[in-house]
C-alpha cells in the first residue's frame, strides 16, 4: 500500500523564514546592494551568467545575493529566471577577431603584433593576504593603443600549420531545445561545455595534462574584451547590433597530427565563455580537444575522452539537483528496502537453524 | 501597417492562455473568450490571441488560403516571430477560417512515435460554438459525454478527425474560436457523429 | 533638409551601446513624441552564438536577455528597437528615436542633439578603456648573452 505523507507546511514556512534572517545577516551590517555585487564580485558574477547560461549582470547579482553567495544555487536561480521569458530568436555569430581588447596573452609566441596585454590579472599577484588591498593606487598611466590586434592562430595558419576551422553554415544543433545523443556534434558539445560546471571541467582539463588522454597543450591565445552581438529582427529583415558582451576566448594549440593526406599540423581546442572566465575557458578548450578523439582517431583511453561521461555530467545543475534530492523524504523507499532486508535476514536464519 | 495587438503583453496573454488551457483539459466545453487585443480583420481577435499566446519563432504556420492577407501575414511575422509556411507538413499550427473553406487534412504532421508532440495544432475559426450534439465527444477531461456543434464542420470533417485518431498517441490537437469563444478537442478525445459512442 | 551622416544600422547600433544615463541625458525628452505603440516594451531572450575556433562552424553559447519595442510615429514611420537588457525605458526611447530619424524633417536636429553626443561618448569610453589595456602592454627585453660576439 502507498501511503502519501502530507503536512510540514509551517516548518517549511518558517525554515523559509530563517533563511531569510540568515541571509540579511546581523542587521547593524549595512545590506548589500545588487549594484555592489555586480561591481565589487564582479568574477563572481560572470560565473553564475556562464553557468546559468544568461548574460545578464542584474540578475546574476541578484541571484549571488538571494543565494547568499551560493554560486550552484544562484546558477540554479538563473536557470530558472530563463525559462519564464521568452525566446526572440538567434543572434549573428560573435566576431571575437573585433573584439575591443581589455587582455590578450600568448603563451606560444613572445612577439604578436598588438603585443602581450596584460590587462586585470591575477595572475603576476604574490597570492599574499592583504588587508589593504583596495588603498588607492597612483591612477594608470594611459598609453597609445595598438590599431591591429590579429589572432595568434591565424598567423600559423597562414603557413597551414594549423588546422583552420570550417564554418559549415549549417544552423549549429541547440541542446536547450532538443534532447541530447551520442555521438554528439562539436557545436553542441561547446553549447553543453560552455554552461558546464568550471570546476568538473576544471579537475577534468587537468586529469589531461597529468596523462589521462594527453593533449599537449600551449594556450595560443588567451582575450578578453567586449564584443558587438547582431540581430536580425524578422520585421527588419538586416542585422542590428543589440548591445555588447564581455567576452574571454581561449584558443589551445595541441599536439600535431598527421595521416596519409594530411601533413603533420597542430590542431587546435576552442573555449568561448561570458564575462572574465580564463580559468573556465581553458578548462573548456583542453576538454573539447579530448572530446575530438574520435575524429582526430586517437584511442579512447581517458575519462576527459569520454563525450557521453563528459557531456553527461558537468552540468552543475542537473548535478546538484540528483545528489541533493536525496536529502527529501524517501521514507516509503527505504522502507521497502527495510522491509526486503529484514525478510532476507529472517530466511537466512531459518535455513541457518535448519542447518544446525 | 503593423497593427498593434495586446497592450500589456504579459498580462494579457496570461488571461488568453487561461481559456484556452481550461478549453484543452475539458474537451468540447465552451469557454468565453474575449482576449484584450487588437487584430487584423480577417483573423479576429479570437483566432489573433490563440496564435499570440502559442506561437513563436519555433512553430512554423500555415495559412489557409482566404487567410493569407499581407496585414494578417505582417501582423503574425511581427508579434509572434513564426515563420509562415505553405508547406502542410511543416506546420506546426495550422489556421483555417471554417466559414470560408475546411482543406484536407491528409498532409498535416501527426507527430512521430519518439516525438507525439511534432504533430499540428488547428485552430479552426468558426461563427459560433455550440453544445448542440452534432458530434459527442468522450474521453479524458469529460464526465459522460459531451455535444458539440460548430456550423460549417462537414461529416467529412469530423470523420477525418476521427480517422486521425486511429495512431494515437500520434494525432492533431484542435483549437475552436467562437466570436467570444474557445473550445478544443484534444487528440484522446474520442468523436462519434451519430451520437452513439 | 540636411543630410545625416548616420544610416539606420548605425544609429540602431549607436543606441543600444549607450549606457541608459547617457541616453537618458541626451534623447530622454524623446519620451514626449506622441507615438502609437506597436508593441509596448517587452524582455525576453536571445540565444547567443559564437563560431567554433573563433572563424569555424557556428555555435550556441548561451542566452542574454533582450527588450524590444516598436512605435509608429504621427508621420507613419514605424520605429523598432532591441536592445539587450530590460530596460522597458531606454528600449522605448530607442524606438521612438528610430521613427523619428526616418522623418527628414526631424533627423538633422535628432542627429546632433542625441547621435552624436551619444556617438562622442561611445568613442570617448572605448578609448579610455584601449589606453588603461595598453598600459599593461608588456615591453620584452633580452639579457645579451655574449656568446655570439
Amino acid at each position: 500500500m502507498y501511503v502519501a505523507v502530507k503536512g510540514g507546511e509551517k516548518a517549511i514556512d518558517a525554515a523559509h523564514r530563517l533563511l531569510s534572517e540568515g541571509r540579511r545577516g546581523d542587521p547593524s551590517v549595512p545590506e548589500i546592494t545588487t549594484e555592489q555585487i555586480s561591481e565589487q564580485l564582479a568574477l563572481a558574477v560572470d560565473r553564475v551568467m556562464n553557468e546559468g547560461s544568461l548574460y545578464d549582470r542584474g540578475l546574476a547579482s541578484l541571484a549571488v545575493k538571494q543565494a547568499r553567495g551560493d554560486l550552484t544555487e544562484a546558477i540554479f536561480l538563473v536557470r530558472a529566471a530563463r525559462t519564464t521569458l521568452a525566446r526572440f530568436g538567434y543572434t549573428e555569430p560573435a566576431n571575437t577577431s573585433a573584439m575591443l581588447i581589455r587582455r590578450r596573452v600568448s603563451a606560444a609566441f613572445k612577439d604578436i603584433p598588438g603585443g602581450q596585454i596584460l590587462g586585470p590579472t591575477f595572475d603576476y599577484t604574490h597570492r599574499l593576504l592583504d588587508a589593504g588591498f583596495d588603498r588607492t593606487s597612483p591612477s594608470l598611466v594611459p598609453e597609445t593603443p595598438s590599431s591591429e590586434i590579429p589572432k595568434v592562430l591565424a598567423m600559423l595558419g597562414q603557413e597551414g600549420l594549423i588546422e583552420q576551422p570550417q564554418a559549415s553554415g549549417t544552423a549549429p544543433g541547440d541542446v536547450t531545445q532538443e534532447p541530447a545523443s551520442f555521438p554528439m556534434p562539436r557545436d553542441q558539445r561547446l553549447q553543453t561545455l560552455a554552461r558546464g560546471d568550471e570546476g568538473f571541467l576544471l579537475s577534468l582539463a587537468y586529469s589531461t595534462q597529468r596523462g589521462f588522454g594527453r593533449t599537449h597543450p600551449f594556450a595560443g591565445e588567451i582575450r578578453l574584451g567586449e564584443v558587438e552581438i547582431e540581430f536580425t529582427p524578422v520585421e527588419l529583415g538586416f542585422p542590428v547590433v543589440i548591445g555588447e558582451v564581455t567576452l574571454t576566448e581561449c584558443e589551445m594549440i595541441n599536439q600535431f597530427i598527421g595521416s596519409a593526406d594530411v601533413p603533420p599540423q597542430f590542431t587546435r581546442g576552442y573555449g568561448l565563455g561570458f564575462g572574465h572566465c580564463e580559468r573556465k575557458v581553458m578548462s573548456m578548450a583542453l576538454v573539447d580537444r579530448s572530446l575530438r578523439a574520435d575524429e582526430l582517431g586517437e584511442e579512447r583511453v581517458a575519462p576527459a575522452q569520454d563525450e557521453e561521461f563528459v557531456i553527461s555530467h558537468c552540468d552543475n545543475v542537473q548535478a546538484t539537483g540528483f545528489v541533493e534530492h536525496l536529502k527529501l523524504p524517501h521514507y516509503v523507499d527505504f522502507q521497502s528496502e527495510l522491509i526486503l532486508l529484514r525478510k532476507l535476514r529472517a530466511e537466512a536464519n531459518v535455513m541457518q537453524e535448519a542447518a544446525e | 501597417m503593423t497593427d498593434a495587438a495586446f497592450a500589456t503583453p504579459a498580462h494579457d496573454s496570461a488571461r488568453s492562455f487561461r481559456p484556452i488551457l481550461d478549453a484543452m483539459a475539458n474537451p468540447g466545453k465552451i469557454y468565453s473568450f474575449k482576449p484584450a487585443v487588437q487584430a487584423p480583420a480577417g483573423l479576429g481577435p479570437e483566432a489573433a490571441a490563440v496564435a499570440l499566446v502559442l506561437c513563436d519563432f519555433q512553430s512554423p504556420i500555415w495559412l489557409e488560403r482566404s487567410l493569407r492577407m499581407a496585414e494578417i501575414l505582417q501582423y503574425i511575422r511581427f508579434h509572434t516571430g513564426a515563420p509562415i509556411t505553405n508547406s502542410k507538413p511543416e506546420a506546426m499550427f495550422a489556421f483555417i477560417d471554417a466559414t470560408r473553406a475546411v482543406p484536407s487534412l491528409t498532409d498535416f504532421p501527426m507527430g512521430t512515435q519518439e516525438y507525439p508532440d511534432r504533430s499540428v495544432t488547428l485552430v479552426i475559426k468558426a461563427e459560433r460554438l455550440t453544445a448542440n450534439p452534432d458530434v459527442t465527444f468522450k474521453g479524458p477531461g469529460i464526465q459522460s459525454t459531451r455535444g458539440f456543434s460548430a456550423p460549417h464542420l462537414s461529416p467529412a470533417f469530423w470523420s477525418s478527425m476521427i480517422a486521425s485518431r486511429t495512431g494515437f498517441p500520434l494525432g492533431m490537437d484542435v483549437i475552436f474560436v467562437g466570436s467570444h469563444q474557445v473550445a478544443a478537442l484534444p487528440r484522446s478525445t474520442q468523436i462519434s457523429i451519430d451520437g452513439a459512442v | 533638409m540636411d543630410t545625416v551622416s548616420f544610416n539606420r544600422q548605425s544609429w540602431m547600433r549607436l543606441l543600444a551601446l549607450s549606457s541608459w544615463s547617457d541616453l537618458k541625458e541626451c534623447a530622454g525628452y524623446l519620451a514626449l513624441v506622441t507615438c502609437e505603440i506597436i508593441r509596448p516594451p517587452e524582455t525576453g531572450l536571445v540565444m547567443l552564438r559564437g563560431r567554433i575556433g573563433g572563424t569555424g562552424s557556428a555555435f550556441n553559447m548561451g542566452e542574454a536577455t533582450v527588450t524590444r519595442c516598436a512605435v509608429r510615429s504621427a508621420k507613419s514611420h514605424e520605429g523598432h528597437a532591441y536592445i539587450m537588457g530590460r530596460n522597458h525605458e531606454h528600449a522605448k526611447i530607442a524606438a521612438i528615436c528610430d521613427a523619428v530619424m526616418q522623418d527628414d524633417n526631424c533627423s538633422a536636429r535628432i542627429e546632433s542633439l542625441v547621435l552624436l553626443p551619444l556617438q562622442k561618448i561611445l568613442v570617448e569610453r572605448r578609448k579610455v578603456a584601449a589606453q588603461k589595456a595598453a598600459a599593461t602592454k608588456v615591453d620584452f627585453f633580452t639579457l645579451v648573452r655574449g656568446e655570439n660576439d
